[in-house]
């Protein structure tokens, strides 16, 4: 009986497993079995104080039949929104990454630093820096400059209606999508061995064209590949941008609504826990397909 | 609104045809009093069709009264109050006159040793009546009795300054404060409190400068400017008030946006722009449903609706024809109680007024009882205007959002794709697409799933032996030699790595002229069918009012142009690529774009505008993507740096734009040499041999 013990003791997989425990308990308490739970609970209807009850498949069958402002707005936004923010985020990050490696040491840090801010502390950055441009009175700048040039003849109500506020959301974000990714871009980029383009314009490359194309890009695959995930992560969550904008939620007639807005709406506002748990599964399913087509993309055996 | 000028020659001619018929027909028959089949309105009544022109409807109003024996004199404004009291301002004779219309007699006369020249009246709901007197620079206000009770002058605040004050046109809201339109008065609608206190200017018009003068502001130095005669904002020609209290303008010598609603901060409530016919609108009337009357100084009546659409137009251009309805100075108008327009001729100092027919009864009914949320009834109202007018954009457009409203989506799509409405043409269809998708939906997610364990158990079974990876490679290796989908496949790879591909193009080894041809002839027919054949939502124009002529013509002549120019710059430039190549390469480029027309035609038919932004996305992708690989395709066979190339292709422009001028001055001089030719022939005819 002892020796048997001894042996498990002593075998590969206990001890992997031992090593392994720290690091499993802690993910699984905060994040493997809050997923679970929620996984659970979008079967459910729960609004916080009662017992929640078993529905079944009904949240995802009304998500899907009857919820007309998912349907109408919150669907088309948020694909809009990740179509353009993701790929745009993430091809203006890898610009940007790439400028920045061209020029010398310390006005690069000094640089980086500032292009980074604004993933950073965005919120700060929005309630001083964007809600005072796109004000809506005509002390607003956007406003005072348009009506200086004679462009409009009354202020615009850039966060309160539906008119800008997708534009202006995009725009803030792309703003502000220079964040990790940029930063493993940025490595990435310097760790390129020199030796390479030297070698390549032996052979006969001609323009920083090519030398992007056939050495940086094929050279940083793997933070390519991370700053791609990060792009498409982020694009789906950032939905309280335009809730930091316009102040509410919903924001002004659903114009910027995401779907980790109607989360919170749903969440936080209702207290209907098992719709909103329902929600942002079917969220995960999207972010889940979209890092595939990343996968494919980007992964090293191309 | 395209057919402005060209609409009102038509109805120029229009008119002298109908003179001339009329003379025409009473010739023939000797003067013996026929049976008119014409009504008895003596111009057309216009409305705009589904795209936007102007397009005949039934007469909206007939002729009524014309009063000749009021001994008005250059008479300058009316006022209806609501009592169906017609106040005349008879400006030539200095007198306000008070016609009953029920009676159809004067019931009293103004007359005020200060008045020098009053031109502009409104009655307020107690009675009082204000009157703008330009040549005295005062605003009157009498009691109902015809009593002054006060008078007020130029405003003396340092603010006003030394601008004019010629009072022309007056309203007064409910409050007493004074909206006064003033003679030269540039800087907007001069707004007085009930004490004669000078509030501001209520609204403005801004300046627009057109592009030599935007050049001019640009360029011009302080001395120079100086010399450019200043640009002022139009003037207003009119003020009103409506029974809410709204206050509504109009502007001369402009088409657009001539007539403006505003809020309570002098905004234009309009979104829309509105269109005015006559050129120079002078007065304007609102009736208490919100319904807009007004009148152009060149004789043309407006209707708009409250949200500005122009629901009727009639009238006709100044003239000296004693013809009832036609004007020789149209300076004012007026609605009584009943609907009735009530006019003023300025020059021979009638009053005439004009009937709504029952199809305008009808129209404006069925609009209050929408209005007022009662769509049911409203749809019995529009169903009734259909029968009459069967084309009718205004009743489709009712008839659809009462069914709208309804929850009948499918109905109303029917209406609002006859009335050209796409916007809740859209709306609807999303409703439709709403339901059938939910019926489908199930069917769907239980079809995917089964696919997928289908597809996933398949694959399992075959991981040994890899049959399927074979009858790809085996399919893939069979659609190689078919002629025209090899072509397909090898611009398939051009799309994936199109640097190495094309280097095959250039050195010869794959593409041909044929394969190019078919895919142009293939992007032919999928451009013809995306111009052409996109879902109701998207296909702006319909097929019957495109120029497909000009479109075929348009595509292989630049396309043609294109290539021919670029093989002979890029063999002054030392390009490698041959003529053949020059021509392969942008059909081989052109996959992405082809397939995204493709995509978008398809999805057009089950895409509202809530989604539109995919077909977007999904065409710049294509144009970018396509765009990219002939870029690419060129720098490759001309073995070009990206520099290089792109000077080229400028190069290739300027050379298409150099060869089409040279086209058209050719073709010029040969049509001169034509008739040249012809002329001599026609001598040697003439005195030669005859």
């Amino acid at each position: 009986m002892k020796k048997r013990k001894k042996s498990l003791i002593h075998t590969e997989g206990f001890k992997g497993a031992v090593l392994l425990a720290p690091y499993a308990i802690v993910f699984s308490m905060f994040i493997l079995i809050p997923v679970m739970i929620a996984m659970g609970l979008s079967f459910t209807y729960f609004d916080v104080i009662n017992k929640p009850s078993f529905t079944g498949l009904l949240n995802y069958i009304s998500l899907f039949t009857q919820d007309e402002v998912f349907l109408k707005f919150v669907l088309p936004n948020t694909f809009l929104y990740a179509l353009v923010v993701g790929p745009g985020g993430y091809a203006l990050s890898f610009l940007i990454a790439w400028m920045l490696t061209q020029i010398q040491a310390v006005p690069r840090t000094i640089l980086t630093l500032a292009i980074y801010t604004p993933s950073m502390a965005s919120q700060v950055f929005i309630g001083v820096v964007w809600k005072t441009i796109f004000s809506g009175d005509q002390k607003g700048y956007m406003n005072y400059i348009l009506m200086e040039l004679d462009i409009i003849d009354q202020p615009i109500q850039f966060l309160l209606t539906k008119d800008w506020f997708m534009e202006i959301m995009i725009f803030v974000s792309l703003w502000s999508a220079m964040g990790v990714g940029f930063l493993a871009m940025i490595s990435g980029i310097l760790n390129i061995n020199d030796e390479l383009y030297e070698a390549a314009y032996v052979d006969g490359m001609k323009n920083r064209f090519q030398e992007i194309f056939y050495i940086t890009i094929p050279s940083m695959k793997p933070q390519m590949l991370f700053g791609a995930v990060m792009a498409i992560v982020n694009a789906f969550n950032m939905g309280w941008i335009g809730v930091t904008l316009s102040g509410a939620n919903p924001t002004p007639e659903y114009s910027g609504q995401l779907i980790t807005n109607h989360i919170d709406d749903y969440g936080f506002i209702r207290y209907e826990m098992g719709y909103a748990a329902a929600v942002s599964v079917v969220l995960l399913i999207i972010v889940y397909l979209f890092n595939k087509v990343a996968h494919k993309l980007f992964s090293e055996d191309d | 609104m395209k057919g402005e000028k060209t609409m009102k020659k038509c109805r120029q001619t229009a008119l002298l045809l109908l003179t001339a018929a009329v003379v025409f027909t009473s010739s023939l028959f000797g003067g013996v009093p026929q049976k008119a089949m014409a009504s008895q309105a003596t111009s057309y009544t216009y409305t705009l069709d589904e795209n936007g022109y102007f397009v005949r409807t039934q007469d909206a109003y007939l002729t009524d009264k014309t009063i000749t024996d009021l001994g008005l004199s250059g008479p300058q404004d009316l006022f209806i109050d609501k009592d169906n009291m017609l106040f005349i301002a008879d400006t030539g004779n200095k007198r306000i006159v008070k016609y009953s219309i029920r009676t159809g007699e004067v019931i009293g006369e103004l007359q005020y040793e200060g008045f020098k020249t009053p031109r502009g009246i409104f009655v307020t709901e107690e009675g009082d009546i204000y009157v703008a007197d330009s040549g005295a620079k005062t605003v009157f206000r009498f009691s109902k009795d015809f009593e002054l009770k006060e008078s007020f002058g130029k405003p003396n605040t340092p603010l006003f300054s030394d601008t004019n004050f010629e009072p022309n046109k007056i309203a007064v809201d409910k409050s007493g404060n004074m909206y006064i339109i003033g003679e030269g008065v540039y800087s907007g609608v001069i707004q007085l409190a009930h004490t004669g206190e000078f509030l501001g200017y209520f609204t403005v018009n801004k300046t627009t400068l057109t592009f030599s003068q935007a050049l001019q502001q640009l360029l011009f130095t302080r001395e120079q400017l100086a010399n450019v005669t200043d640009v002022v904002p139009t003037t207003f020609s009119n003020v009103f008030l409506d029974d809410a209290g709204i206050v509504y303008t109009t502007t001369m010598g402009n088409w657009k946006n001539a007539v403006k609603k505003h809020n309570t901060s002098g905004g234009n409530m309009f979104k829309e722009t509105v269109y005015s016919v006559g050129e120079a609108v002078a007065d304007i009337y609102v009736d208490r449903q919100g319904i807009i009357y007004s009148c152009s100084a060149t004789g043309y009546i407006d209707v708009h609706s409250k949200h500005g659409e122009l629901i009727f137009s009639f009238g006709s251009s100044i003239s000296n024809m004693d013809v009832a309805g036609l004007y020789s100075s149209l300076p004012a108008i007026a609605v009584d109680m009943d609907g009735n327009i009530w006019t003023i001729d300025g020059d021979k100092g009638y009053v005439s007024s004009f009937r709504p027919t029952d199809y305008a009864k009808t129209v404006y009914g069925s609009m209050d009882l929408y209005e007022q949320g009662r769509y049911e009834e409203s749809l019995v109202q529009w169903n009734e205007v259909l029968k009459l007018n069967q084309m009718s954009v205004l009743a489709h457009n009712g008839v659809g959002k009462a069914y709208f409203h309804a929850g009948h989506y499918e109905e109303a799509m029917e209406h609002f794709e006859v009335a050209g409405n796409r916007t809740y043409y859209s709306e609807a269809f999303w409703e439709v697409r709403n339901v059938a998708i939910q019926k489908v939906l199930p069917y769907v997610f239980i079809a995917g799933v089964i696919l997928l364990i289908i597809a996933k158990v398949v694959s399992f079974l075959d991981r040994k032996k890899q049959r399927i990876k074979g009858l790809k490679q085996h399919v893939s290796n069979r659609v190689a030699e078919i002629p025209v989908l090899k072509d397909f496949q090898y611009a398939a790879k051009i799309c994936k790595s199109p640097m190495n591909r094309y280097y095959d193009i250039r050195r010869h080894r794959k593409g041909s002229v044929g394969g190019a041809t078919a895919i142009y002839i293939v992007f032919f027919i999928v451009y013809m069918l995306y111009q052409t054949s996109k879902g109701f939502i998207y296909q702006y124009v319909a097929i019957e009012d495109m120029d497909i002529g000009g479109i075929v013509a348009g595509f292989f002549v630049l396309l043609g142009l294109f290539i021919f120019c670029n093989w002979l710059v890029t063999s002054i430039q030392d390009g490698d690529g041959t003529l053949a190549q020059v021509y392969m390469i942008p059909a081989y480029g052109s996959l992405p774009l082809l397939v995204s027309m493709i995509a978008i035609t398809v999805c057009s038919y089950g895409m509202t505008y809530n989604e539109s932004f995919l077909l977007t996305i999904i065409l710049l992708v294509g144009i970018v993507w396509s765009v990219i690989l002939i870029f690419l395709g060129f720098m490759t066979v001309h073995d070009y740096s990206a520099k290089e190339n792109t000077m080229s292709i400028l190069l290739t422009v300027v050379f298409m734009i150099i060869a089409a001028v040279m086209v058209l001055i050719i073709a010029i001089m040969w049509e001169e040499l034509y008739e040249f030719l012809y002329t001599i022939g026609q001598e040697v005819l003439r005195n030669v041999l005859g």
